[in-house]
């Protein structure tokens, strides 16, 4: 609508003006005649609410030519609305470390969410979520992330074929996402790696190097000899960014020469002196070294020369070390310990057991750093632990034993230590392990002192422990953990802290048995 | 809120030894909380009562108890009578009900007649203050055009809002309300000018229309004289309204804050009389609404109309039977050109309304510029604007197939109250109670 020139006669004002038009041109103004002659003011604002009204009772919606193609029909049932209420809440925030697993079962029980809370699901805010939702979002939940760039996310996640590539694959491969090209050449990777590796090669040049960085990890996937000529020209990228991830993947190629380069290296620093370990350590940075990724200035703390060490046997494969002394990874360990820089040599076979996932090191490694904890703890000194990194190899049951271990040492569970590692647990804890979970926690429960001056429930693993066997405990524990947890009868600030505590454990409990009964039914 | 699942829980697990029950037309129990409780609902009215000192209304354990009912209805027995502390709380409130329509229906002889009288001399007194104020009001606003419009882009909040309260003191409150509504005009959009010329030449119109006010047809003379500020006692909205009695389907609300009150419009549509009806409540300091309408229900009900050419203004007067909730496709225009067609009837009638109920039957949502743009669109390619929001659960229901939508329509935009998409109601916006 072209603004009528009576507007303008009002927005300038009737005073500077000689003749004012207050006409609106439009047929209103034969019913705007029969208005009472008046001063000029007064008749253009009389004109203007009857012009008003004719405008609006005149109103035309506008045309709309487009619209998007509606969403494909479902390919998988709704989910009951009991599962949609539970769901909801905790997308509002209630329960909320309970989402992983209910998206889980409702994956699992080939589901997807209902209509209503597509938005919600869709703006998850940890992209670790992003993985569970994108399951259960149906064919509507996918249409709908069109429309919102915040949810943009959805195209990360490809529909899964089973192995095989899709027929649009190239397509994705060269206007996709970057999240996107990289699903494709990993799945490539798995069926004709070399293809995958000459795509790769095709656009490395031109390639910004934030891209070059995700789209060469790919390469971890099928990765072999025939990579190494591609990754030793990657040691001279332009962004060092790029370099650095390129030596972990040339050392896993045993037969490159890169490994051979660190071998020899190694070789020149432990040696075997008639059956005894012979360290002998790099009197001087190498600068041929820089290109491999050793590099030069240590952490604070930590010695040059020592530094250089562990990185170096860190790069070559614990096993390599086995046949050269004839010995078992324990034996060598122990040995180790006698030298004075052994600590370090310790660190670097252990950057070395992860690398290369040596599993007969792993338990050996981790033993070792849990000895070293318990010693510090008395000395008082903190140096690094690497206990962390590599329960991350072990397989379950060997966490499982390690953390029980802990948990029952009545000389070790008081240490907040133990909790820490529940979460490298299974998702789902043994049932042997959690029996001795519920066990032992109920024998400390009994015995709480609780109104001692110094008593921090925070800093009582036992209590910090509730929040991660709430979300893991296996549903045959269910009934066993839901038995009333009789606290010591006071009245304290720490007693009020283990009764909400408690109270919360049981509330998610409560709602994941819930939750399996639904979908259960 | 506390945890309402855990809540639920707490209702169950004391069902064994306490009772909760239900009849067809109430809903009680006990809850313990820090002591036990007794909680009892009208199921026609949804009205609570509970025994707890909480002061908020409804206590969580009305809602526990109401969430219980709707979640796992199986769960509560049903009585044949309701135990006495029950049974009383109803009969009470029935005998309200019934104190409060004797005392609109027949005022007493007498002392009526004397009250008319005084009611008659106060009506003189004011009609005289409106007629002050409005000749005041009219000379500002031919000062306005003579200026130029312009000029208000300087003036500060005060320039309106002492006019405003100028009005309140003459007592035509409605042209206060439109008053301070205009102060938010002026650059607020490209065509400001516009826009505040309209709303001005109606405020010229009205005052027009009401000093010739017995020139115009009766109920045009109820519109104006209830524009300008003019309430209805409940006895002249029961004397001269018009009661209509049908399945009304209680559609949405809208929330609006207005000059310290809270302003909460509910819209309903007749299913026989394919009326519309508005019904308003106030609340101020954040003290709760006195009804409780049931959203996304219908139920059958008499709804007492204020007069005027295009009565949307209602009062619940009685409710029929129990409330069931909408699953039927609504009923409404086909196109959005058939509803416009029926505003612009509405204007011809009173060109101060400035809202419709809009109840639209099969439009698409559209999401235009990645969520900046909204729009319903028919089948024939006609859209109407949404109102500034986001509206992707209605996205999300619809899935760009067609979808019935009730929405209050302000002359511009659409503000959706609620939708029906396969089978199901939802309702939109802020409901809050």
């Amino acid at each position: 609508m072209n603004t009528p020139h009576f507007v303008t006669t009002a927005l300038v004002g009737t005073a500077r003006q000689e003749q004012a038009d207050v006409a609106t041109g439009a047929p209103v103004d034969t019913l705007i005649a029969e208005l009472p002659a008046q001063e000029i003011e007064r008749r253009l604002l009389l004109q203007a609410g009857a012009w008003a009204a004719y405008r609006q009772a005149g109103e035309m919606a506008p045309h709309l030519d487009e619209v998007p193609a509606p969403a494909p029909d479902e390919m998988l049932p709704v989910c009951s609305q009991n599962i949609a209420r539970l769901l909801h809440s905790m997308l509002l925030g209630e329960q909320q470390v309970l989402l992983p697993t209910a998206l889980h079962y409702l994956r699992e029980a080939r589901l997807r969410l209902p209509y209503e809370l597509l938005p919600q699901a869709l703006s998850v805010r940890t992209t670790a979520l992003q993985p569970a939702v994108f399951p259960v979002l149906g064919e509507r939940g996918m249409w709908l992330s069109q429309f919102n760039p915040a949810w943009s996310w959805v195209k990360n996640f490809l529909p899964v074929a089973d192995g095989a590539l899709s027929d649009d694959a190239e397509t994705i491969w060269q206007e996709g996402t970057t999240g996107q090209r990289c699903e494709i050449l990993r799945r490539l990777r798995r069926i004709d790696a070399a293809k995958a590796r000459s795509w790769l090669e095709s656009v490395w040049k031109q390639e910004k190097a934030e891209v070059r960085l995700e789209l060469i990890k790919t390469l971890e996937v099928g990765l072999s000899g025939e990579d190494e000529a591609f990754l030793e020209k990657a040691l001279d990228d332009r962004a060092a960014s790029v370099k650095a991830v390129v030596p972990a993947m040339l050392a896993r190629i045993l037969t490159s020469t890169f490994a051979k380069r660190m071998t020899s290296r190694a070789d020149a620093i432990l040696m075997n002196g008639k059956g005894k370990l012979k360290l002998k350590l790099p009197a001087a940075f190498d600068k041929t070294w820089l290109r491999d990724g050793i590099v030069e200035k240590p952490h604070s703390g930590v010695g040059e020369r020592a530094w250089w060490m562990m990185q170096i046997i860190g790069s070559v494969p614990p096993s390599h070390w086995e046949e050269q002394f004839g010995l078992a990874p324990a034996a060598l360990i122990a040995m180790a310990e006698a030298d004075k820089f052994g600590a370090s040599l310790i660190e670097g076979w252990s950057r070395a057991a992860q690398l290369f996932d040596a599993q007969p090191w792993i338990e050996p490694l981790w033993d070792w750093w849990q000895k070293q904890s318990q010693k510090k703890k008395s000395s008082g000194t903190t140096t690094s632990d690497m206990r962390d990194e590599l329960i991350k190899h072990m397989p379950a049951q060997l966490v499982e034993n390690k953390v029980q271990h802990m948990m029952l040492d009545t000389s070790l569970s008081d240490s907040a230590d133990w909790e820490s590692f529940l979460t490298d647990l299974p998702v789902h804890w043994s049932s042997e392990f959690s029996e001795s979970y519920l066990q032992t926690l109920r024998q400390h429960v009994a015995a709480l002192t609780l109104n001692k001056k110094n008593y921090y429930p925070y800093s009582d693993p036992w209590f910090n422990s509730l929040e991660t066997a709430a979300t893991r405990l296996p549903p045959a524990c269910f009934t066993a953990a839901l038995a009333t947890w009789p606290l010591p009868e006071e009245d304290s600030w720490q007693h009020q802290q283990w009764h909400e505590q408690l109270q919360a454990f049981t509330n998610t409990l409560r709602i994941r048995q819930r939750l399996l009964e639904e979908f259960n039914k | 809120m506390p945890a309402l699942p855990a809540l639920a829980k707490s209702w169950a697990t004391r069902e064994a030894g306490r009772t909760s029950v239900k009849i067809p037309s109430a809903l009680w129990g006990e809850c313990q909380g820090s002591a036990l409780y007794q909680v009892k609902v009208d199921l026609s009215t949804l009205s609570t009562h509970c025994s707890c000192p909480s002061r908020k209304f409804p206590c969580k354990h009305s809602l526990g108890l109401l969430l219980l009912a709707a979640n796992e209805p199986s769960s509560l027995p049903i009585a044949s009578e309701p135990p006495a502390w029950v049974a009383t709380w109803l009969a009470k409130r029935q005998g309200a009900v019934e104190r409060k329509q004797s005392k609109e229906t027949q005022p007493s002889g007498e002392a009526a007649q004397s009250s008319h009288v005084s009611q008659l001399k106060r009506a003189e007194k004011r009609q005289a203050l409106v007629l002050k104020g409005l000749d005041s009001l009219d000379l500002w606003l031919n000062d306005l055009v003579r200026n130029g419009l312009a000029s208000v882009q300087t003036q500060p909040a005060s320039f309106w809002e002492s006019k405003a309260a100028q009005m309140v003191d003459a007592q035509a409150p409605g042209i206060a309300a439109r008053l301070r509504i205009m102060s938010g005009i002026p650059n607020a959009s490209r065509d400001w000018p516009a826009k505040l010329l309209e709303q001005l030449g109606r405020l010229a119109l009205l005052t027009h229309a009401y000093r010739r006010l017995e020139q115009l047809h009766a109920p045009l003379q109820e519109d104006v004289r209830q524009l300008i500020g003019w309430t209805l006692s409940q006895e002249e909205v029961a004397a001269r309204g018009e009661m209509v009695s049908d399945d009304w389907l209680v559609l949405g609300q809208t929330l609006n804050d207005e000059e310290k009150v809270r302003v909460q419009r509910t819209w309903l549509y007749g299913m026989q009389t394919r009326r519309r009806a508005l019904l308003l409540q106030f609340s101020a300091a954040g003290a709760p609404f006195p009804e409780i309408y049931p959203l996304g229900s219908r139920q059958q009900a008499d709804l007492l109309f204020w007069p005027g050419t295009y009565p949307q203004r209602a009062r619940l007067v009685e409710r029929r039977g129990e409330f069931a909730p909408l699953r039927d496709p609504l009923p409404g225009e086909e196109s959005i050109d058939a509803f416009l067609a029926g505003v612009a009837a509405a204007l011809a009638c009173q060109p101060w309304i400035e809202r419709f109920l809009c109840v639209l039957r099969g439009v698409i949502p559209v999401c235009a510029n990645g969520g900046d743009a909204w729009y319903a669109r028919d089948n024939r390619g006609d859209a109407l604007p949404l109102a500034k929001g986001e509206y992707w659960q209605m996205l999300a229901l619809s899935g760009g197939s067609p979808i019935d939508l009730a929405a209050e329509w302000n002359g511009e935009a659409l503000l959706p109250i609620g939708i029906m998409a396969q089978g199901a109601y939802f309702l939109q916006g802020r409901t809050l109670q």
